[in-house]
């Protein structure tokens, strides 16, 4: 049992982009063990260069970078799977709903997503939580709805194919409700699009909030944030002091091309 | 033999292998087959026999991932297997056309049908905007199509089913080819639209003395339509020649079985052949029909029989 | 099977209309009338063929049947008793009496669901049998269409599409059903492995006593299976006999076309006579002719055709919808006679 186990796991690794995913997740949840979060402004060296000491340098407040950004892996992961599932959790339902009952209700979903989806995403955020305020559960449900059209619309434009498939009339014949197809048949086949979607959104969610961060609406130092780190370390580039920034930047980067990248292989694996 | 000038087109041993991800199929497994001028010729298979795999090697038109490993076809006598793109170009409606099942495949939706068809007469016979327009109305007109000068403007949608066929085919025929690739011109019409089409289509050929290649999987559209008919299974000729010799006294069992599964059959039971296709991952040691064949021996399992030349048609049987 | 069965009809079909509401590409409301004014009725352990091209509404009756979509007017009796299938629990155990057996079988599986899982849905319609019986039952089932139990553990993607129309069949036989509407059962099937899935059905009814509603553009099928034969156009009936009538000597000039068209006695080897070819192709516009709907293509066709034509029984349970047919038969013999 556990070799066939074993197998499916490296067969899984295989793939560079699972891999590289697995890594970033497991660093965020087991490098806070090893690298504790610096939270006091320590009497070490500020902003000094990656050293063997500091492989990622210091900040202006002496804090090791490494141990912040992999602090902040925590942060932006949680934020990005969390807001991304509630998203999907109230997206999935409605858009399959549209699908099943066309007619008026689906034009009134389809068009409300649609009306949303025409603001432009990062300034309804940032408007948003400057009117409510800026902690963690606001920030995480605002990037949560913001996100919800696009799986309303996502959910709908695969259900409806769904629906003229025989097997559905078939468990009608075989006297199932509408809410079993619906949970049985209809939303299995259409979890691959919306994992696929999901991977993508988590990407998403990540770069609002390092763009939340960035502009100051989102987490406040000295918690560890890539987007904040950014920030805060933007002032120090045109000094030299570049590594205060570029670190959790890249943190950044491959996070959200890794998500990506997995994004494309589980829609083309279909 | 057959006297080889006179062949347009000669399939010898083409063998076909198809490479993806993880897996090879050898859908051809050594076709010998030929087209003479002025013939028409019907290409008979089921799913998985290797029919539509012939016709498009022959055009050029094969998918990125299949590749001939053996064997050759010969136009007029020269090998155009190695021919690059741009040299079938050059063939394509001028030499060679083909259309599908689905006229709207052959149809660019978003040009009008005459534009299409004046554009390939511009191309293959270098004449003037005017001329080849012209050209294209009155092919409209000779394949029926009502009002050719209005019909010329509109576009494929605005053309019912057997209109779009109508006008596919004029397209194809717009150059006088030597030989037309029909590739289930017929399957999913209803009989009666099915017996204007193939009238149409052997009317056309005849009148320009083009050849035709016929492929379906319909046995019983072969003979009011063609001169010649071929057997396809497993990716090789199971039977060829003259279609009346082959209908009313077919040799190869696979053969025998199909002509009787089209027949109405008068008692409580139809006719049907046992088992199913499978698909060819390996180069073939034996008769691929063996397995579901009725007369099978034990000939039949150890060798791969090929054609042969008796009762006046070429069959391929182990157990004759 | 089950119950009483009626002693003359186990269903029968009065007057059936559908009309289908579609929006055209510039978005107007057209009503197209897929069936109209369709009546029948079936015996018990009967085979009922209706024969048509792909637009004839032939499949729109079965589905109304089963309750996959409502019709508009008309009354369907079940058993003698008027039938109507809604989806809450209350039509199980109608659904359990009357099932389908579909035309796609690669899309009436659902992919993500192994065909063990696709056969318990349905042997859930038995009332009072527990998990392991329904166990034993699928497999039983897929062994009587001629399979190997172990194959109940696959997913259709790893199955040809004879093994899974076959499945079709265990699965319409899962209830224990006394009619079943077969939608063109053989239509994504190579014609040589036709006669496999024709002969099961075949010997599934003689066992279990199952009445069949067919429906099949392929006159073989129907040449084999079919007791009694109805011939539709455009939504409607235009010739209802026995099924060797419909092949030695059709009345109605559609029926006539079809059956010289089929080429399935000669194989299109003996040139035919064009007297009763028909001309053009079937065109949705006819349906809104008040007369015949096959005027522009008949080569019968007389003024006289464009009024209103009822359904008649011209001969003992020959039922034709054609004012002229009659006629035309004597002009037909006349013309063979005098070749």
């Amino acid at each position: 049992m556990t070799t066939i186990l074993l197998r499916k796991i490296l067969q899984f690794l295989k793939t560079p982009s699972y891999l590289f995913l697995t890594l970033i997740i497991s660093m965020a949840i087991f490098g806070p063990f090893f690298l504790k979060n610096p939270i006091e402004i320590s009497n070490g060296p500020r902003l000094s260069p990656p050293s063997f000491d500091f492989l990622f340098g210091t900040d202006q407040y002496g804090m090791d970078i490494l141990s912040r950004v992999v602090n902040g892996g925590r942060i932006d992961l949680f934020t990005g799977f969390m807001a991304s599932f509630i998203a999907a959790s109230i997206g999935m339902p409605l858009g399959a709903l549209a699908a099943y009952k066309k007619g008026v209700w689906d034009q009134i979903l389809l068009r409300t997503s649609e009306s949303f989806q025409a603001f432009p995403v990062l300034i309804l955020a940032m408007g948003t939580i400057a009117a409510i305020g800026s902690s963690m559960v606001n920030i995480i449900f605002v990037i949560a709805i913001v996100n919800v059209p696009v799986y309303i619309k996502l959910t709908r434009s695969s259900v409806v194919p769904i629906l003229e498939k025989d097997f559905i009339h078939a468990a009608r014949c075989a006297g199932k409700s509408d809410l079993r197809i619906l949970f049985k048949h209809i939303l299995p086949n259409v979890s691959p699009v919306v994992i696929s979607q999901f991977s993508v959104n988590c990407a998403w969610a990540i770069q609002i909030l390092a763009a939340l961060s960035f502009v100051g609406l989102g987490v406040k130092l000295p918690t560890p944030e890539w987007g904040a780190m950014v920030r805060g370390g933007s002032d120090y580039i045109l000094y030299g002091q570049w590594w205060v920034s570029v670190f959790p930047g890249i943190a950044i980067l491959l996070t959200v091309l890794t998500l990506n990248q997995v994004s494309d292989i589980i829609g083309e694996k279909k | 033999m057959v006297d080889k000038k006179k062949e347009f087109i000669e399939l010898n041993k083409l063998t076909l292998v198809i490479s993806s991800k993880n897996k090879k199929l050898f859908p051809l497994q050594g076709v010998n087959f030929s087209i003479p001028h002025n013939t028409k010729v019907a290409l008979v298979g089921e799913s998985g026999s290797g029919k539509s795999l012939t016709a498009a090697s022959i055009i050029g038109m094969l998918p990125s991932n299949a590749e001939i490993i053996e064997g050759n076809i010969l136009m007029n006598g020269s090998n155009i297997v190695n021919l690059s793109e741009k040299d079938f170009q050059q063939i394509r409606g001028k030499e060679i056309s083909i259309i599908f099942q689905n006229p709207k495949e052959s149809l660019n939706p978003i040009i009008s049908v005459g534009k299409q068809i004046a554009e390939v007469i511009r191309v293959h016979e270098k004449l003037s905007r005017r001329e080849s327009i012209n050209k294209a109305i009155k092919s409209l007109e000779l394949l029926g199509i009502p009002s050719p000068s209005k019909r010329f403007e509109d576009f494929p949608h605005q053309y019912s089913g057997g209109m779009a066929q109508r006008a596919a085919l004029a397209m194809a025929m717009a150059c006088r080819p030597a030989l037309l690739i029909a590739d289930e011109p017929t399957s999913g019409l209803d009989a009666t639209l099915q017996q204007q089409v193939l009238e149409l289509l052997s009317n056309q050929v005849q009148d320009q003395k083009s050849s035709l290649l016929l492929i379906t999987h319909d046995i019983s559209v072969v003979g009011a339509t063609c001169d010649q008919v071929a057997v396809m299974y497993g990716g090789r000729i199971m039977e060829f020649g003259d279609t009346k010799t082959i209908l009313n006294n077919p040799i190869n069992p696979y053969t025998i079985k199909l002509i009787e599964s089209f027949r109405r059959s008068k008692n409580r039971s139809m006719t049907s052949i046992p088992g199913s296709v499978k698909p060819l991952v390996d180069k073939l040691k034996c008769c691929p029909f063996a397995p579901r064949c009725y007369k099978a021996e034990k000939d039949c399992n150890n060798q791969l029989p090929s054609l042969s030349f008796v009762k006046k048609r070429y069959v391929a049987c182990s157990n004759l | 099977m089950s119950g009483k069965i009626a002693e003359n009809y186990l269903l029968e079909v009065k007057t059936l209309n559908k009309v289908f509401e579609i929006r055209d590409a510039a978005l107007r409301k057209r009503n197209i009338k897929a069936v109209d004014g369709v009546s029948f009725e079936i015996k018990n352990k009967e085979t009922f063929a209706i024969v048509g091209e792909s637009g004839s509404g032939k499949s729109t009756i079965g589905r109304i049947l089963l309750g996959l979509t409502d019709k508009t007017e008309g009354q369907i009796f079940f058993d003698g008793k008027p039938l109507q299938i809604l989806n809450n629990k209350d039509s199980i155990p109608l659904r359990r009496r009357l099932q389908i057996v579909f035309q796609d079988p690669t899309s009436s599986f659902d992919p993500r669901m192994s065909i063990l899982d696709s056969l318990f849905e349905f042997l859930d319609l038995r009332q009072g049998i527990n998990n392991d019986d329904k166990f034993r039952l699928a497999k039983e089932l897929v062994l009587e269409v001629g399979l190997d139990p172990e194959m109940v553990y696959r997913k259709p993607s790893e199955m040809s599409g004879g093994q899974l129309q076959r499945l079709n069949i265990a699965r319409a036989l899962a209830s224990s059903p006394d009619l079943i509407f077969l939608d063109e059962p053989t239509s994504s099937l190579d014609v040589s492995i036709r006669g496999q899935i024709v002969n099961l059905l075949l010997e599934k009814q003689e066992k279990y006593g199952i009445t069949f509603l067919l429906v099949a553009h392929d006159l073989r099928v129907v040449a084999v299976m079919a007791d009694r034969v109805a011939v539709m156009y455009l939504g409607q009936f235009v010739e209802i006999c026995d099924k060797d009538k419909i092949f030695s000597n059709p009345l109605h000039p559609y029926t006539r076309g079809l059956i010289q068209a089929a080429r399935i006695d000669d194989l299109g080897l003996i040139k035919k006579n064009n007297i009763v070819r028909l001309s053009g192709e079937l065109k949705e516009e006819d349906i809104k002719s008040k007369g015949c709907r096959l005027t522009s293509r008949c080569p019968f066709y007389e003024s006289k055709c464009n009024i209103k034509q009822d359904i008649i029984e011209l001969r003992p349970s020959q039922w034709v919808r054609c004012w002229k047919a009659l006629k035309v038969e004597n002009s037909i013999s006349n013309q063979m006679i005098n070749k």
